[in-house]
């Protein structure tokens, strides 16, 4: 992205100054040389200060006004909302339109009202499958689309032609990550259920977060760095885990934002109607720009962690290593 | 059922006539107990003769146990009432008992009368054929699961669908009428023991599965002619309607559907959006009845898949529905409840309700246009302001940071 127009853009306010993770090493207790000891689950959920990514309601709060800045990102959302709806409408489907509230909702979730708006048009058989397969490349393009898009409104303040042809360098990404989607979800409904109703929703639920949380930046990562999708998603799993980020808050309040509050507060319910009422438009339409908000929260985050994220695995020492380490930079 | 102007229902403890013209008792007789269940008429030596179930007087586990042998019994003892149903027969001019067989299980099935046998099927997952003249059973059938689901019967084959709770498997079973011989069994594998009674229909049988397809099989092997989606699953107590060349079947969360016998193709499909758990589709003329749980009875036309008229909501659903000359009588639960009889209004006039699934362009649009102007007003004022004052998200090298830029408040 910085490269198009030949200058570097960096955050408005920077957390700290952009560390080379290859040239310096990480502290052993992964607190990220910040001198506080790590929360829980290593600071993806509580954080520890000092993380090289932004807090979560800044990149909530940047997220949401890239979108809602760019109208041409606003009504390209409401326009993609209507226009899926009477597509919908087109192939046969009879539903409730409060469906619609996850229609651009970020990965697995898009993938989980893909699968469920399949079974609901087809049942479960051959029409089912050709019906996910088309969902996930339309999906796919338009992810790309609007992750190219995202990251231009993020850095230049703007949308135009340029984001939008940046995003099909995410083709491949997005389109690995809808079918990682997919497979989480199939898995899930496989394993889980072999658990017992209580521990395999809870495994199931858990594994739909970690989705999100390995693999909700690699769009971003693809369009600003135009790596292999492999390569993508494993920098996005590196920058999930970089400690202190509460990274996995943000990915469990979008979790259950998306899915049992959205839903069961969608006004209209379960009722199945061709015509909308109003205030399930707005309820629809709104909820679906927080989505695409909550996609440039990602992007916002990755683009400012984006120098710290190490270009390879961190090593963890062993706890003996770690003392004698700290041993000796004491003397 | 109707018959000459008089309701006839199955209460707790009693079998009840009830006048159609006026909603007076004309008759009673006492019943001992059990499940509630659809009564049948059948005709012997020339009289009409009422088959219902009565028992067992408390809830008993199943016998495993076939019913005791081809010898109706009328003094049954309190032991084998208490193990299960009894099939009472009783002469209607008189109401006074014509035979009483005890089954040994509990049904629940209700009975299904094909000229003069009647057929009845019980927890144990054991078909009866009793002939109505003498109450001796014509032969029983084994089937296993539970057979807890109205039986149909048409040209000499009798459909049962038994379920299996433990193994989450449903199956329709063809036996022939006159001897109780398997002729083919069919087992959809849905994983679940939810699905409607089964309906005879021109060329074959139709039931509805958990899987939410509406499946026609062929009476001669069972094969699948054809199957259609629906939107839910199907009630049990809930039945497709044959007739006049088509199919009608509701759905548990509110639609209704005409499908055409030959292919399954759906006529028209009408979404009511109220469950319809104890009501099968009636057709009458050119409406299908259907009654609704939030105690609505709602007529479609059949010809133009449209609504014609509705009564009101009131507490108590509405079951299940017959017909007479001038009213239609239904079964009511709830608070008060019974029977009620709807006849015909003259003061009322036909409505003309598309279903709701029918696109609206007009009216969806302008509603779409209004909430994304809305919306986007919502989203894009406070965001432009926000904008002045934060700046943008990132700046270009060696610009100056004018302001703290955090939105979120909490950098």
């Amino acid at each position: 992205m910085s490269g198009k127009k030949g200058r570097k853009r960096r955050p408005r306010r920077e957390a700290r100054p952009a560390r080379a993770a290859a040239a310096e090493p990480e502290p052993e207790d992964g607190s990220a040389g910040t001198g506080r000891r790590p929360g829980p689950f290593g600071g993806v959920l509580f954080g520890a200060g000092g993380s090289p990514l932004p807090p979560v309601m800044r990149s909530l709060g940047r997220g949401f006004l890239a979108v809602a800045a760019q109208p041409a990102l606003l009504a390209g959302v409401l326009l993609l909302v209507l226009l899926g709806w009477l597509g919908l409408l087109a192939l046969g489907f009879e539903g409730a339109p409060s469906r619609m509230v996850d229609a651009l909702a970020m990965a697995p979730i898009s993938t989980y009202f893909d699968l469920g708006t399949g079974a609901s048009l087809y049942g479960i058989g051959t029409s089912f499958l050709l019906f996910t397969l088309a969902a996930l490349a339309v999906r796919t393009v338009l992810y790309s689309v609007l992750a190219g898009v995202i990251v231009e409104a993020l850095e230049d303040g703007r949308v135009s032609v340029a984001g939008l042809l940046l995003g099909v360098r995410a083709l491949p990404t997005v389109l690995i990550v809808q079918a990682f989607s997919f497979s989480i979800i199939v898995f899930g409904n496989i394993v889980f259920p072999a658990l017992g109703p209580g521990i395999g929703f809870l495994g199931f639920v858990a594994s739909l977060v970690a989705g999100l949380f390995f693999l909700g930046f690699a769009p971003t990562v693809a369009v600003r760095e135009g790596r292999t999708a492999m390569e993508a998603i494993r920098r996005s799993g590196r920058a999930a885990m970089m400690p202190g980020g509460r990274h996995l808050l943000l990915c469990a309040l979008y979790f259950f934002l998306a899915l049992p509050i959205v839903v069961g507060f969608s006004p209209g319910g379960t009722e199945i109607t061709a015509n909308p009422t109003l205030g399930t438009w707005v309820f629809v339409f709104a909820v679906n720009v927080a989505h695409v908000g909550f996609m440039a929260a990602f992007a916002y985050r990755w683009i400012v962690a984006e120098p710290s994220v190490p270009e390879q695995p961190i090593r963890r020492r062993r706890p003996a290593q770690a003392a004698a380490a700290r041993g000796q930079s004491r003397r | 059922m109707i018959a000459e102007g008089v309701a006839i229902a199955v209460g707790r403890e009693a079998v009840y006539g009830v006048e159609v013209s006026s909603g007076e008792i004309a008759w009673e007789v006492a019943r001992g107990g059990g499940p509630l269940s659809v009564p049948a008429l059948g005709q012997a030596d020339g009289e009409r003769v009422l088959l219902y179930l009565e028992g067992p007087s408390r809830e008993a586990e199943p016998s495993p146990l076939p019913s005791p042998g081809p010898s109706p019994s009328t003094d049954a003892t309190e032991g084998e009432r208490a193990a299960g149903s009894d099939l009472v027969a009783l002469d209607l001019a008189d109401r006074s008992e014509r035979w009483r067989l005890p089954l040994g299980a509990t049904s629940r099935t209700g009975v299904t009368v094909d000229g003069d046998v009647a057929y009845v099927g019980d927890q144990a997952g054991v078909v009866h054929a009793v002939g109505i003249d003498d109450g001796r059973e014509r032969w029983t059938r084994e089937l296993g699961g539970r057979t807890d689901l109205p039986i149909a019967v048409a040209d000499g084959v009798v459909y049962v669908v038994s379920r299996h709770a433990v193994d989450r498997n449903v199956q329709l079973s063809a036996l022939a009428a006159g001897d109780g011989e398997p002729a083919w069994r069919v087992a959809p594998q849905v994983g679940s023991t939810t699905v409607s009674a089964p309906a005879a229909v021109d060329g074959g049988v139709v039931i509805g599965t958990a899987d939410r397809l509406v499946r026609m099989l062929d009476p001669g092997d069972g094969h699948e002619r054809w199957s259609v989606l629906a939107l839910s699953l199907f009630s049990p107590v809930s039945a497709p309607a044959a007739g006049g060349g088509d199919v009608l079947i509701a759905d548990l969360g509110g639609g209704l559907y005409r499908l055409d016998p030959e292919d399954g193709s759906r006529r028209w499909g009408y979404q009511l959006n109220e469950l319809i758990l104890r009501s099968s589709p009636v057709r009458t003329g050119d409406v299908a009845l259907v009654g609704l749980n939030d105690g609505r009875l709602v007529a479609i036309d059949v010809g133009t898949g449209r609504l014609v008229w509705e009564s009101g909501a009131t507490p108590g659903l509405i079951g299940t529905i017959a017909l007479s000359a001038d009213a239609v009588v239904a079964v009511k639960g709830g608070p008060e409840a019974g029977l009620i009889a709807f006849e015909h209004d003259p003061e009322g006039t036909l409505v003309d309700v598309p279903s709701p699934t029918e696109l609206a362009p007009g009216a969806t649009l302008a509603r779409a246009a209004m909430a994304a102007a809305a919306v986007f007003a919502v989203a894009f004022v406070p965001a432009v302001l926000a904008r002045r004052r934060f700046g943008d998200a990132f700046e270009t090298e060696g610009e100056p940071d004018e302001v703290e830029a955090d939105p979120g408040g909490d950098g």
